[in-house]
């Protein structure tokens, strides 16, 4: 098949001068279903989240805000759980604390797991070598031992930011090996020669010269680590030593199973928080493919 | 493709089945209408503890709803009628000024290997049991018994003297009569006595018919996820006619899993009993979907059998945050009581304001306590009258709703254990709700913060009293009020020399002694003034019995005994003789 | 020489599993956590253990577990215990040995996630391959993104879906556990139907969510690999698309993909817990969350020694069989 550009309709000709960088964009996201389909996914959760708020009290997310148990009808729209919490309300401030958590989580994992492994593999030799020893311990620490000891240790209780923190602890382990083998890839590479033979100090050449190429990388290291902080967290609430007073996704999964949601088939207890959740992962697996084919050209449709 | 993923399976199938722990031997296979199967609920989703039958190890999770229900007392007790049961013992006496027990063993019982009980018997569990609490303290009821014991001495050879060291009307209650989670386990000297360290000794061996005990079981298999209790050919109750040898033929028990799978089971007639649903609406459901399904109330609320731990909002009395009385009692005004139960409980529970629970026995104690309630205020919710409490604390609501003083917001922090997850929540929101910013936590921190002293509130129940107030009031004396830091499980710690003098009074007094009425009003009196507590509501265990195999479960029209399985008492072991095959 | 490097790669394995050794002795001890107060104070206003004596029988079973003696000299002792795989008795299942409760449990995680993860490898290695080589297959293009969209939710999710309609709906499937309630293990094919009755809604959900992370993987080594050199010549020298698949593909695809599934392998305990949880399956994760809810120290480190050691020898084993497999690498080259 011929490269089927899409025919302009002539609204577009007169932005055309204006806003090029648009347009590019929307061709390409065009020929990239998975980063658009993506894209409109976590938009609509952040729709929903952000918006949401504008239209419902979201002080209903507290016990006795509504009567018990109640399935769902006018003014209720996705029920109440047993303890009167509004649901909706519940999914509304849920979804943006879990996503809120994911990104405290992803982006100090990334920044602090790339810097890291930047400047190992360029420094290279013994230092490599120990850095690398050291990732590679901390990486056979199991997650549980070490959410659950920080829980028990921190004894005021763990608020949401705190359980970031926690999990950022660890989430850096990953990207900072991984960033570390793209170094070491790139660090042979012909224009890094160059920027060393025109005196450039490490630090210049690693994140003037060396980053900008890794930039797609990066960002798709980035939703990974969201993708994979957020499954951390609310794995941990899902279990019940998360943040106990805040209807976060993951506690709410917890209650369900812990009040017997499917005995009683409420379903509109079990469904919504579930659907957000899958949402949410195949929102940022999508992108993160999108990103990849981005970044591998051979992975591109042959449109 | 096919062939490998063939060869994966069966060999799954094959690692999992040479381990999953199997016998050499042949089982006699038992009807299932001559078997009962329970599923109790342990922490882990098996047993870890396989191949333990040490009634006096603390880690006793494992056998406690099943082979300690072999082990027989020296008496029962039914707490739904106040009534003793003579079972291996016929009496107890007191000295007379209650500083020694004198009990009599019945001529009769026999262990499973055919040698006679005896009064050396007693004796040898004692002295073990009290030289470890004075020694190594490793094994349960070792350091109680050694606090209260000074000599055992044999009279002859039915009859035990115990000495105390202080005089005690309530001793053989607290440790020779069997109920609820008190009492001891009897154990064959002809064996113990070989043991070595009875911490480290496992106390069982399908070969040598181990535990040895004289109920009417022998235990045949015990793995990681079953442990069968096969009726013996013979039993010395049955000889002497005091009790019908059980039509039962085999006990299986099962780790119950969750929640929902032990509903499900007994749902699909799968199981005879499980262990207490706390869900209310869960229960409900059971019995209205299935008609073979009871509890002890049968199909109506609150669908279970009260139990001796009613729930209250306790004050920690030594953290300085709660030292104002009227700050006390403006919360104990801000809980909605019957609200929480139409919530946490769908209504199928009782509010309560005090510490006792409400057995029928105690029901004098509690209508004499009425009115004093009522007096302070205790119990009532009065939304008003606690606004009120606070602005003469020096309290006043500020921008947010919560109340300040000197510019402090008044915090706390609720701590639960999982148990009481239904209610937390919504206790915490009502006191939310009236200006006090509490927040609820049930994490494996919270436990271990209420029980070294660290916290603000806490929710828990009271293991106390079920027929004599004696043992509520004595929860409150100031020798229970351990410094923030020491462990212990009476939360309140709170003291008043007052109230000290009458609790000790009554504790010299024997329990049925008519000047008892009048001095627990005395106590009750200053606790209620003090405020010592918000209580809350009763405590249920709702035990769904399936009627399907088996019938003659105690029920309320049949009150024989409490139907839960997993009392460390071995109470369940006196209903087994008495279930009747529904055929 | 190979000899030397060989030396090399198992004192790095020595050390690391020394290093996370000492980490992980160290991280339950953060939280001044004494495992028998947990126990008792979890048996809370139950059997027999008097409220007040909490104190007392803490500290009787301090000494007896040596909890009471200087942390350094806890340590020390903790190394000699781990080297000779001697993890000794459970403080809060005494007298039951640690030994006993990881043999007990590490059948089922073995059985259980072992088998659904060679599944769900081989299944999605294939799918992957597949839909990396024909790019232009109408079948694939709808069913991998399907698949791969699978991947995307956590096993315990999609087995609490899976148990709602299938078990508790439907009862086609047991609600959890390994075999009938009333049976009796034992060698007969009655049994085996039985426990592979129960493992199919567990084995399902692993599987499901599991092999779309292979098949990516595996598209995208395939599309790697199809640019190369060797490719593009093969195909000139007319070789049929099967031997080309096959023996080109498939063959210098898998080996990336095999060194994520050693890998893998050492961190599927953790992924498990959940799954245990959902479904009741009582495997290493749902005995670690156990021990570490109540500090039990012994069996913690007795199973996260084993994990440890799980993880350090099959990326040593990877390092040594790598080269071997595809002698481009340098020996030494690869971590990472």
């Amino acid at each position: 098949m011929a490269d089927a550009a899409p025919v302009m309709p002539a609204s577009t000709e007169v932005l055309d001068g204006k806003r090029p960088w648009l347009i590019a964009a929307l061709r390409y996201v065009n020929r990239n279903p998975s980063l658009g389909i993506g894209m409109v996914l976590l938009l609509a959760l952040a729709l929903f989240s952000g918006l949401g708020r504008l239209f419902v009290d979201v002080s209903t997310a507290a016990p006795l805000s509504a009567p018990p148990g109640a399935a769902p009808g006018p003014g209720l729209l996705f029920g109440s759980d047993p303890q009167g919490r509004n649901l909706l309300s519940v999914m509304i401030l849920g979804t943006w604390l879990t996503i809120r958590t994911g990104l405290i989580a992803g982006a100090i994992g990334i920044v602090f797991g790339s810097a890291l492994g930047l400047i190992s593999g360029y420094i290279g030799g013994r230092t490599d070598a120990i850095i690398t020893w050291m990732i590679d311990v901390l990486l056979t620490v199991p997650a549980i031992l070490f959410l659950v000891m920080i829980a028990a240790v921190v004894q005021t209780g763990l608020s949401s930011t705190g359980m970031a923190l926690v999990v950022a602890a660890l989430a850096w382990r990953k990207p900072a090996r991984a960033v570390r083998s793209q170094m070491l890839v790139l660090r042979s590479t012909g224009y890094v020669e160059m920027a060393k033979l025109s005196g450039g100090g490490p630090l210049r050449i690693v994140f003037l010269e060396i980053v900008p190429n890794l930039m797609s990388f990066l960002v798709s290291s980035f939703v990974a680590a969201v993708s994979a902080a957020i499954l951390a967290c609310v794995g941990l609430e899902a279990m019940g030593l998360g943040p106990q007073n805040e209807p976060t996704l993951g506690m709410t999964i917890f209650w369900m199973m812990e009040f017997s949601a499917f005995l009683r088939g409420m379903w509109w207890w079990i469904l919504p928080p579930v659907t957000i959740l899958i949402i949410l992962f195949v929102g940022l697996y999508l992108v993160n493919a999108g990103l990849e084919e981005l970044s591998n050209p051979r992975l591109r449709q042959r449109a | 493709m096919v062939n490998r993923r063939t060869v994966l399976s069966c060999a799954s199938v094959a690692v999992t089945i040479v381990f999953t722990g199997m016998n050499a031997w042949s089982q006699t296979t038992v009807p299932r209408n001559r078997t009962l199967i329970v599923a109790g609920q342990v922490e882990a989703p098996v047993y870890r503890n396989v191949g333990l039958a040490n009634p006096y190890s603390i880690n006793n999770e494992d056998y406690r709803v099943s082979i300690i229900n072999m082990f027989e007392p020296l008496f029962y007790y039914n707490s739904n009628k106040n009534e003793v049961i003579p079972w291996l013992a016929t009496g107890f006496d007191y000295a007379a000024d209650f500083s020694a027990v004198t009990v009599k063993m019945r001529n009769g019982p026999t262990w499973s290997d055919g040698k006679p009980f005896t009064v050396d018997d007693v004796i040898f569990t004692l002295e073990m049991l009290i030289a470890n609490g004075n020694g190594k303290k490793d094994l349960l009821n070792g350091a109680g018994l050694a606090a209260a014991v000074k000599a055992v001495t044999k009279v002859d050879a039915q009859t035990v003297r115990i000495d105390l060291n202080q005089p005690d009307p309530r001793f053989a209650f607290k440790f020779l009569i069997n109920y609820f989670d008190v009492g001891l386990q009897w154990l064959p000297a002809h064996i113990w006595k070989d043991a070595g360290d009875p911490a480290a000794f496992r106390n069982f061996d399908i070969a040598k018919g181990w535990p040895v005990t004289t109920g009417p079981w022998t235990v045949t298999r015990f793995t990681d996820n079953q442990v069968f209790m096969d009726r013996r050919t013979e039993w010395w109750a049955a000889k002497a006619g005091i009790a019908p040898m059980p039509e039962i033929q085999r006990v299986i028990t099962i780790p119950g899993g969750t929640r929902d799978r032990m509903a499900q089971m007994i749902a699909s007639n799968q199981v005879d009993i499980i262990s207490d649903i706390q869900i209310a609406e869960v229960v409900r459901q059971l019995v209205t979907q299935n008609p073979k399904i009871t509890t002890f109330t049968g199909t109506n609320a609150p669908y279970g059998a009260r139990d001796w731990w009613p729930t209250s909002l306790y004050f920690n009395h030594k953290s300085g945050k709660w030292a104002d009385v009227n700050v006390r009692r403006a919360i104990n005004h801000y809980l909605d009581r019957k609200q929480l139960i139409d919530t946490a409980y769908a209504g199928a529970s009782e509010a309560t304001f005090s510490p006792f629970p409400g057995f029928g026995s105690l029901k004098p104690s509690i209508d004499a306590v009425k009115p004093l309630a009522d007096k302070h205020g205790i119990g009532v919710f009065d939304r008003a009258r606690g606004d009120q409490l606070m602005t003469v604390a020096g309290y006043k609501k500020n921008a947010g709703g919560i109340c300040e003083k000197d510019g402090q917001p008044l915090a706390a922090i609720i701590e639960a254990i999982p148990v009481l997850n239904a209610i937390g929540p919504v206790v915490a929101q009502q006191l939310k709700n009236s200006g006090i910013d509490a927040s609820f936590r049930s994490t494996p921190e919270s436990r271990a913060i209420m029980r070294d002293g660290k916290y603000d509130l806490t929710l828990f129940g009271h293991r106390g009293s079920i027929s004599d107030p004696y043992a509520s009031l004595e929860m409150y004396h100031s020798r229970n009020a351990f410094e923030v830091g020491r462990p212990t499980l009476f939360p309140a710690r709170w003291s008043n020399a007052d109230y000290d003098k009458i609790v000790d009074e009554i504790g010299k007094l024997a329990p049925d002694n008519p000047k008892i009425g009048e001095l627990v009003v005395a106590a009750m009196d200053i606790w209620m003034r003090e405020a010592v507590e918000a209580p809350i509501s009763e405590w249920y265990h709702r035990v769904p019995m399936n009627q399907t195999y088996w019938t003659g479960w105690p029920t309320e029209q049949n009150p024989y005994m409490q139907p839960s399985f997993w009392y460390t008492s071995g109470s369940f072991g006196y209903v087994l003789p008495r279930l009747k095959p529904a055929n | 020489m190979l000899v030397r490097l060989i030396l090399q790669k198992i004192l790095m394995l020595l050390a690391v599993v020394w290093a996370a050794g000492t980490l992980n002795f160290f991280i339950p001890r953060l939280a001044p956590k004494n495992p028998i107060a947990e126990k008792l104070t979890q048996m809370a206003g139950t059997s027999g253990v008097d409220p007040t004596k909490i104190q007392e029988m803490s500290e009787a079973f301090n000494a007896k577990f040596g909890l009471d003696r200087p942390l350094w000299q806890q340590y020390l002792s903790y190394l000699g215990d781990m080297a000779q795989f001697d993890f000794g008795y459970s403080i809060t299942k005494y007298p039951v040995r640690v030994a006993d409760l990881i043999a007990a449990a590490l059948p089922w995680t073995l059985g259980l996630m072992i088998s659904t993860t060679l599944i769900a490898f081989v299944l999605g290695t294939l799918l992957g391959a597949a839909a990396g080589w024909k790019r232009n297959s109408r079948i694939l293009q709808i069913l991998s993104p399907l698949i791969m969209v699978f991947s995307a939710i956590p096993f315990y999710l999609l087995g609490l879906v899976l148990i709602y309609f299938l078990a508790a709906k439907a009862g086609w499937f047991p609600i959890s556990g390994g075999h009938g309630i009333v049976s009796i293990p034992e060698w007969s094919w009655e049994f085996a139907r039985e426990v592979l009755h129960h493992a199919v809604l567990p084995s399902i959900s692993i599987i499901i969510a599991s092999i779309g992370t292979w098949a990516i993987g595996m598209r995208s080594m395939m599309v790697n690999v199809q640019g190369e050199d060797y490719m593009t010549f093969a195909e000139a020298k007319g070789l049929k698309p099967w031997r080309l698949f096959l023996r080109y593909g498939m063959r210098n695809a898998l080996l990336p993909q095999a060194t994520a599934l050693a890998l893998y392998f050492g961190h599927v305990v953790n992924g498990a817990v959940l799954v245990e949880i959902v479904f009741s399956y009582p495997g290493l994760g749902s005995l670690l969350l156990d021990s570490i809810k109540l500090f039990d120290f012994p069996t913690i480190y007795g199973i996260v020694f084993i994990l440890t050691l799980t993880v350090a020898i099959s990326m040593l084993a990877i390092d040594l069989i790598y080269p071997l497999l595809d002698p481009r690498v340098r020996v030494g080259g690869l971590n990472g």
